[in-house]
């Protein structure tokens, strides 16, 4: 059974189905008709039969080799829940105990109370207190809550004690170690807890427990004077007292027409006011600590902020309504129940009256 | 590719195996099987993937299952087109596949190669020559039959010509 080349391809493509056509019958009837041609095929389909199993052999030996037991790893649908399960749960326990740590009265890291520690063990070596606390009155603060936090002793130089920077110092219990970052969690649990202060009160807060210093400060009184009050009489037709009421910002929304009034008449008007002494008011000098400048008035208390005390003031009333005038110039005084800026007289003719 | 698939559809294999009298061997092998008969399939020419590969492996997955199932009820189906080469199948019954399967995995590394890329993986005569860096498709051709004839000749040597008959 020695074959050619030719016999051996056609015996492949035959093998193979793709002998087609003449080629095929012909070949069909060779098959029939001669038995070393049947001997031939039977070999060959023997041979790629082997060759077949050899391979599939090979590439099931490479499968299993790279999918032993431990490429595989199967978890059936119950296991996945359980897992998925206890996952979530260890999960939500590590972000519950990082929101809440344990021993939440202490705030400070193990770095902090090994340094602590340490620093108890030297209190020999520590400052006194006056060198170690500073508190600064002047720090800044905002309009209606002021929270300052005290400077931090960051660093304690002695010659035997080295303390790294986040080390915070106690000595008895006069010195307070301070964290900012402890502060800052103080703040806002203050803050959550409704104990801010209000606006005009200066509060010193200290937690004993904490070993931090918080100090709230807030707008300061400075003194408080009564002054006079002076009714001004308008004896004009509405359509003009319309024109001197000068209302911020409803001036504004008056016609340009409405606001021109003859100069006879502003001089009319002006000879026609006759200020009167109708009351006192009662004026408290405040200090901002933000610096803000206006004031508030409740009708019977009128609150100025960032106004020099020693300044003169006027008041006048005019059609029931307030004016200040504060080194030359004329404001208009609503009541309010907030803070609000003080707002300049413009009218010229409103102007005219005031300056009677 | 091969590992991929197998790991990939493990899971879905075994459920249907076990859920239908299977076992953990039986899984293997099925799997194996599957992902051995999608490769060859996937390298034939006119081959195109018209579901999800998921759904193209639990079918053949499946099928083969079937067909071990069918074995081991002692049922056997007759393939009318295996009936033409029932004389050439007698004549493979008198040789030993095992030592013929030995011959082959002891041939030299390229004409082994060449061999089971052309009539395992199907694998044409182009891609063979650039795989193993032939010059071209005819080179292949040449050397194909060369390599068939040195293991043919090693088979004969092994058999009696009357064996094959």
């Amino acid at each position: 059974m020695n074959v050619d080349e030719k016999t051996y391809h056609i015996i492949n493509a035959y093998l193979s189905g793709t002998l087609q056509g003449r080629g095929l019958d012909k070949f069909k009837a060779d098959l029939k008709n001669n038995t070393e041609i049947r001997e031939a095929v039977a070999a060959q389909q023997s041979i790629i039969q082997a060759i077949e199993t050899a391979r599939d052999k090979e590439l099931k030996d490479f499968i299993s080799k790279s999918t032993s037991n431990k490429g595989v790893i199967t978890i059936s649908p119950k296991w996945r829940v359980a897992m998925a399960s206890a996952a979530a749960i260890v999960l939500l326990a590590v972000v519950f105990l990082k929101l809440n740590p344990l021993g939440t009265n202490d705030s400070s890291t193990p770095t902090e109370i090994a340094s602590i520690n340490q620093l108890e063990n030297a209190e020999d070596l520590l400052l006194p207190i006056d060198s170690v606390m500073q508190k600064d009155d002047s720090l800044a603060d905002t309009q209606t809550l002021a929270i300052v936090t005290p400077q931090v002793p960051k660093l304690i130089e002695e010659p035997a004690l080295e303390v790294t920077e986040d080390a915070s110092v106690e000595q008895d219990e006069e010195i307070e170690e301070v964290d900012n970052d402890g502060i800052e969690d103080d703040l806002n649990a203050e803050i959550a807890s409704d104990t801010v202060t209000t606006a005009n009160e200066l509060i010193s807060s200290t937690s004993k427990d904490t070993k931090t210093d918080i100090v709230v400060l807030g707008d300061k009184l400075l003194t408080t004077k009564s002054y006079p009050v002076f009714a001004v009489a308008l004896d004009l037709n509405p359509s003009r007292a319309e024109s001197l009421i000068e209302v911020q910002p409803e001036a504004t929304r008056l016609s340009r027409k409405e606001r021109k009034v003859p100069e006879q008449a502003e001089d009319e008007a002006a000879a026609k006011a006759k200020p009167q002494l109708s009351r006192a008011i009662k004026v408290q000098y405040w200090n901002s600590v933000v610096n803000y400048i206006g004031y508030q008035y409740n009708g019977a208390l009128l609150k100025l902020y960032g106004i020099d005390q020693n300044q003169v003031l006027e008041f006048k009333e005019l059609d029931n309504r307030l004016y200040v005038r504060i080194g030359g110039t004329h404001f208009y005084l609503e009541r309010n129940q907030n803070h609000k800026r003080l707002a300049e007289v413009s009218n010229p003719t409103l102007l005219k009256v005031l300056n009677e | 590719m091969l590992i991929y698939m197998y790991k990939q559809h493990y899971t879905m294999v075994k459920n249907f195996i076990l859920k239908n009298s299977g076992d953990e061997d039986a899984v293997d092998d099925i799997l194996q099987d599957t992902v051995i008969a999608v490769w060859k399939n996937a390298n034939k020419t006119n081959f195109l993937l018209r579901s999800k590969l998921s759904t193209y492996i639990m079918a053949i997955a499946k099928n083969l299952w079937y067909k071990e199932l069918k074995k081991k009820t002692k049922f056997k189906l007759v393939d009318e087109t295996q009936k033409m080469d029932l004389g050439s199948e007698e004549m493979n019954l008198n040789m030993d596949q095992s030592i013929i399967v030995k011959m082959v995995q002891e041939m030299d590394e390229t004409c082994r190669r060449l061999l089971s890329y052309f009539y395992f993986d199907g694998f044409s005569t182009k891609l063979i020559a650039d795989k193993l860096n032939f010059a071209n498709a005819d080179t292949v051709k040449s050397k194909k039959y060369q390599c068939f004839k040195k293991l043919q000749s090693s088979v004969l040597n092994k058999y009696k010509k009357e064996d094959l008959i």
